[in-house]
């Protein structure tokens, strides 16, 4: 990390004030180091700095990539970036893994608290004063497979009983 | 008797993981802890069952000693030898 630091330092150190486009590698660069040094405001100067450039020509994996590191950090349009980055690389078929893996771990993020197809309609189902055996025979699957999907609907919304998670569901638009 | 109005023993042993999961539909749950004032030998079971939900749930396959896991594993297959249909 020292050494990229070093490197983007030189970079921008050799170009001066300029504001030529490819000098937003070396501030996404820099942007990136500092949020793993926990410098939240130092880093989105950088990277604010780096999606200026970027849009002023700069290819669009590395606007992408810009965009999503900026998306990241808190303040800001983080969804609209992102949104505009996925636009950018959307018709690409290998965009690589400097924007692959901001985006993979994006939807990790979302599909860890989102409820499945399945999970769902056993929540419709704890929604109602079934019991679980009846639930599991109407939707067809054993009881055992309804009690997995209940554990991983509770953890998903972070409550321990069915009121709680009937609860949790409507407060969040889901039933 | 006021315990076979709310739920027989037998009924509360099939539901004993849907309530420990937290899943009762809500007359259910209320007919489970009902019977539970009413009958010490439940009251017991469903303690019993809680510890070991909590003890299992807390393990991680390196807790295990290789001679406990290996003995357990034989029991496993013991048991499903024993209660294969012939």
């Amino acid at each position: 990390m020292e050494e990229c630091e070093r490197l983007a330092d030189r970079a921008l150190g050799a170009a001066g004030t300029s504001e030529h486009f490819v000098l937003m590698v070396a501030h996404l660069a820099r942007g990136r180091a500092l949020v793993r040094r926990s410098d939240a405001a130092g880093a989105r100067a950088e990277l604010d700095r780096a999606v200026r450039l970027a849009r002023r020509g700069a290819g669009r994996i590395e606007t992408a990539a810009a965009l999503l590191a900026r998306s990241q950090l808190p303040g800001g349009e983080g969804a609209a970036l992102r949104a505009e980055a996925e636009a950018l690389i959307g018709g690409c078929r290998d965009p690589g893994p400097v924007v692959v893996a901001p985006i993979a771990a994006r939807r990790r993020v979302a599909a860890d608290d989102d409820l499945s197809e399945r999970e769902l309609a056993v929540l419709r189902m704890l929604e109602t004063d079934m019991s679980l055996r009846d639930a599991a025979a109407a939707l067809y699957i054993s009881r055992n497979t309804i009690k997995t999907h209940v554990r991983s609907i509770y953890r998903k919304l972070g409550v321990q009983e069915r009121e709680e998670a009937v609860a949790a569901a409507r407060a969040r638009g889901m039933l | 008797m006021a315990a076979t109005a709310s739920m027989t023993c037998q009924e509360l042993v099939e539901l004993v993981t849907d309530y420990l999961l937290g899943a009762l539909a809500p007359g259910e749950r209320e007919r489970f802890e009902a019977h539970l004032e009413e009958c010490e030998g439940c009251r017991i079971y469903v303690d019993q069952m809680r510890r070991t939900v909590s003890a299992v749930g807390a393990l991680r396959e390196d807790d295990v000693e290789p001679e406990a896991r290996d003995a357990l594993l034989g029991v496993f297959r013991d048991w499903k030898r024993s209660s294969r249909i012939p």
